[in-house]
Order: C-alpha cells, then structure tokens, then sequence
C-alpha cells in the first residue's frame, strides 16, 4: 500500500499493519528532514505531490517490490505540505522471509521513489533563499514502452518465447556478468542467479556490473540493482548462495536452462549432474587465459556428457582458473557473450551448434575449433537420463519410481484434486501440501482425496511426490507426462 | 488568424508553479502546435520557465506519455519537472 499524507506519519500503526507471522525480518527505512544540505543550513522543507499519479506509480513501484524481492508485504507513505526539522518525510516498511530479500527490497523502493515519483521538495535556509531541489541525476528517468525497448530484435526474434523463459545462472563473475547483462537486457522474463562471493576490487577489469564503490559488497545484491535498472520490465531474483548438493536441485528445478558461469571444476560436475537428473538443458562455458569453450547439453538428447569424458570429477588443482592465471577482461567477456547468445538461441530455436559439438575459441589467433560431442557406452550419468526419458514416456517399469506417477484414465473414478504447480514456488507448494495433509488427516488412506500434482514435462512433479512420500504422505501423485498429457 | 483547434488544461508543480505563478490554467492550442513538447516550448516562453525541455516529463490524464505524443482535445496535462520525493 502506497499513500500520500499531510499528517504526522505514526510508525507504530504502520509496522502493525506488517505483522506477518510468516515473516522472519522486516527493514525499515524512515528519511527524516535534516537540518543542512550542501553546506548551506536547512531550516524546513515543503513536499509538492501530483498526488493521481504518485499513487499509481508508488503501487507500481511496491508491486515490482514485492515481486522481485519475495516479499509477503511493502508499506509505503510519504507527506506532503510543510515539513519541521526532525520529522518523517517518508517511510517504507518491508517484510519478507528472509533478511537479505528485505534489505535489497527497502533499497529498491526507495531508489525508486527519488526516482521516479512525481513529489517535489523544496528546501528553505536560515541564511540563504528557498529552492526546490532540482536533482541533476534524476533528470533523464523517463518511462516507457516494453514493446519499444526490443524494438530492434523483435523484427528478428519471437520476444514472447524470451520473455516466458526461466533461467537459472550460476555465478555473477566474468562470465556471469556478460551473460546476466545480455540475457536481461533481451528480456529473458525470469532470470534467477546465484553467488556467494563479494565484490574485490581485482574483480571488477572483467565484471563490470561492479564498481569501486561496490567493493566489499555481495555480489548478487549489487547485480540485482544493476540488472534491474538495465530492464526493468523482466522478474530478478539472486540468491546469496554456494550451490551445493544440498541444494542444487531446488535451484534447478522448475527452470527452462541453467547456465553455468562458476569457476570451478567442482562446481561445473555438481551443476551438470543434476541437469541430467533432471532433465534441465545447460549451458556451460570457461576460459583459461586466452582459451575458451562453450558447450550446451541436452539431456533429452542421446549425444553424450561431461561423464563420458570425465567419469571422475577432475581436481581443481590441476587446472587454476582466472584469479591464479590471469585474464583479459575481454577475453572472459568475449566468451560469455558468445554463452549468453548461445543461451537466446536455445531458447528461441530449441537447439543450438554448441549442442552438437563443443565450440573452441584462441582469442588470442582466433582459430577455433568444433569438437562433435560423442556418447561412451556405459556412461552412468547418460544412462540415468535415459531410465528418466522411458519413465517420462510411459514406457518403462521402473520399480518403486513407477507408484510415484498416475495417468489421468486412471484417476477417472477416484476423488482426487489436479494441481498445476508451474506457477506455484518451493515455499507456496509446501505450505498447501501441508494443508492438504493437515484437512485429510483423519481419513483412512483409502478414503484419501488423491493429490495429483503436474508440471510442464512431470519432473518436477515427481520430485516432490517423491519427497512427500518420504514424509509418509501416500495419497499425493504426479500426473505422469505432466501438463503434455492434459 | 490561426484556426483553434483543441483546448486543454494545463497543471503546474513546483519551480514551474513558481515561475508561471499559477497552479494551472486552460490553454487553446493552435494546429500548427502539434506534440506536448511543442506545447511546452511555447509555455516555456510564455511564462520565462529556465528548466529546458530535456528535463521534462509529461503526463496526460494521469499518466506519464512521450513529450513526442500528439496533443489531445481536452487533456489534462502535467509537466513534470525532475522529482525530488524521499
């Protein structure tokens, strides 16, 4: 809720309103009237308001808030009218789950609104005649059309097909920031990134979403901002995260593409492992000095992966990477753009070269090569994708897997609820699963109303039928095809 | 004499209420003005406002359009200058 006041703002009313039991952090930002701008002494400020369209616009803004930073609820007034030392001209109260989304979120809503409301302040002195404040920085914000911002790629790309696209990037460094950069300026409508590190100051030559300024800071936070300000028409959200097998499938899950722009072996193996699990393309690219390689896999495809070459995983040790060799920042930037555009045409075409062949890049002669990608027999990460390809098919008896999944026919006389989860997140999902069990706890398990979740191809589903089960909920199902067999 | 062709109203904030010395006021618009930045040129000299053209925004009828937009019969219009809120 947005709201423009000429009284007094009272903050205990306002953070009541927040109270979210759901909720484990809210951030609170209060701008006060100081008594001293650019040297000169302040004595009061006056706030002007175009008040029908600030209103719209500060919803606008607290909606692009609460959608881009998982907030369960953003609170925002501003005052208007003449304004003594020492009070509240605006405040802006955010909840969410968790702490850094909330920090981010207050941020965001307040960059926003210097930004891009229609408020003016003018500053009276002791010494010195009154003046509105004319802001040079803001003077250029304009707002405009989604459709005219990819006006120049729409004569040759379908944006929609960009725009429903979920992805996932792992790491915002050299190769993450170029991608992140192209893929959010084409529209990729829901990009979510993922890193742990903080900006150093030996970063930013081949990571120029940062700045001096930002060293020390997390990384995702200030690529947040920065991407957003880029387009903000398309959904962000960075995790302050390592990937790790604890958590690697909940990252990829429910993702059109993963691109992996980490810098270690470790991480590219556990990335790639579980694409193939399940089912999730991927791009992956590095570099070493002037050397790079792009290579896409499709685990619906029977053309081989990173196990038919490497059956164990390579120690990092005997590689080193960008901060132990050195890189050219535009050596590293080079190959994540040709990454990112090989990312736009995988999500245009369905395919693309790097998906047949892995593609060679010397920058330093520009000879390149294309190695045909090829499938060792026996491979166990191939083989896995393969059992998961017959399951999804229908085909294949796969033990205990196969009561994970039922088929619409079969569902025809039993009470059963179909649930479409393509929309619904990890947290929303749960939070109903455990309200289905809560409300059919006293029936017999045959009296049970059937739970049938589906996805888009039933991966997903069947991930969390399979994790429900583990918790000893027998009556929920994934519907076997997913939303293909509707 | 140049034919009438639309009449709208016109509201003014801050340095540019100041300067106009008038919160808003019904303008008639002759054919050979054709876009809000047209419009605003002319109110530019009319009431001697120093901020130039690139640091405005317009809105019509409550929402922000393109200084390039051809005028409305009866708009509401707002130009903006660089906000300050917070």
């Amino acid at each position: 809720m947005f709201r423009i006041q000429s009284a007094e703002i009272s903050r205990d009313e306002l953070i009541r309103v927040l109270q979210n039991p759901r909720a484990g952090a809210l951030v609170v930002f209060e701008g006060w009237v100081r008594d001293h701008n650019e040297g000169k002494a302040v004595s009061s400020l006056e706030y002007q308001v175009y008040e029908a369209l600030a209103k719209t616009e500060g919803e606008k803004i607290l909606e692009e808030a609460c959608r881009n930073f998982n907030l369960h609820q953003a609170l925002c007034v501003h005052r208007q009218g003449h304004l003594r030392l020492g009070e509240t001209a605006v405040w802006i109260g955010v909840v969410a789950s968790h702490r850094d989304d909330a920090y981010q979120a207050s941020r965001y809503v307040i960059d926003q609104i210097k930004l891009r409301l229609p408020i003016w302040k003018k500053e009276h002195y002791l010494n010195h005649d009154a003046v509105w404040v004319q802001c040079q920085d803001h003077a250029t914000h304009v707002h405009f059309e989604e459709a005219d911002y990819y006006a120049k790629q729409a004569k040759i790309v379908q944006q929609e097909l960009l725009t429903r696209a979920k992805v996932l990037v792992v790491g915002a460094g050299g190769l993450g920031c170029p991608v992140l950069t192209s893929l959010a300026a084409a529209g990729v409508g829901k990009i979510s990134f993922v890193d742990f590190d903080s900006v150093s100051i030996s970063n930013i030559h081949r990571q120029p979403l940062y700045s001096p300024e930002s060293v020390g800071e997390k990384k995702v936070v200030i690529a947040q901002n920065r991407l957003l300000a880029l387009n903000p028409f398309i959904t962000l959200q960075g995790h302050d995260a390592r990937v790790t097998h604890a958590n690697v499938d909940t990252f990829i899950l429910g993702r059109d593409l993963v691109i992996d722009c980490t810098d270690n072996l470790e991480t590219k193996f556990l990335l790639h492992d579980a694409c193939f699990k399940l089912g999730v393309p991927l791009i992956s690219a590095s570099i070493h000095q002037f050397e790079g390689q792009v290579r896409t896999f499709i685990p619906s495809r029977e053309n081989g992966c990173l196990r038919c070459l490497f059956p164990e995983t390579p120690d990092d040790a005997l590689i080193g990477n960008c901060n132990d060799f050195g890189v050219l920042g535009a050596s590293v930037g080079a190959i994540g753009q040709l990454q990112a555009h090989e990312a736009l045409l995988f999500l245009l075409q369905g395919t693309n070269s790097t998906a047949e062949a892995t593609f060679y890049l010397n920058l330093k002669d520009l000879s390149q090569m294309k190695i045909a990608n090829f499938r060792r027999e026996g491979c166990a990460c191939c083989e896995e994708q393969g059992g998961m390809r017959a399951v999804q098919a229908g085909g294949v008896n796969c033990g205990e897997d196969e009561s994970l999944e039922i088929d619409l026919a079969q569902l025809g006389g039993l009470d059963h609820q179909l649930v479409d989860i393509r929309e619904i997140n990890d947290t929303d999902l749960e939070i109903f699963l455990h309200s289905c069990h809560e409300s059919e706890s006293a029936a017999t398990a045959a009296a049970q109303k059937k739970i049938v979740l589906y996805c888009h191809r039933g991966i997903r589903s069947r991930h969390w039928v399979k994790e429900q089960r583990a918790l000893g909920h027998s009556q929920v199902y994934s519907l076997r095809g997913g939303a293909c067999s509707l | 004499m140049t034919q009438i062709l639309k009449s709208i109203e016109v509201k003014y904030f801050a340095i540019l209420r100041e300067q106009a010395n008038l919160s808003e006021e019904r303008v008639e618009v002759a054919a050979d003005c054709r876009t809000y930045g047209e419009l605003y040129a002319l109110l530019k000299e009319k009431h001697s406002f120093t901020l130039p053209l690139k640091m405005i925004q317009v809105a019509v009828d409550d929402r922000f359009a393109s200084l390039d937009h051809e005028i409305r019969e009866s708009a509401r219009v707002v130009f903006i200058p660089p906000v300050a809120g917070g």
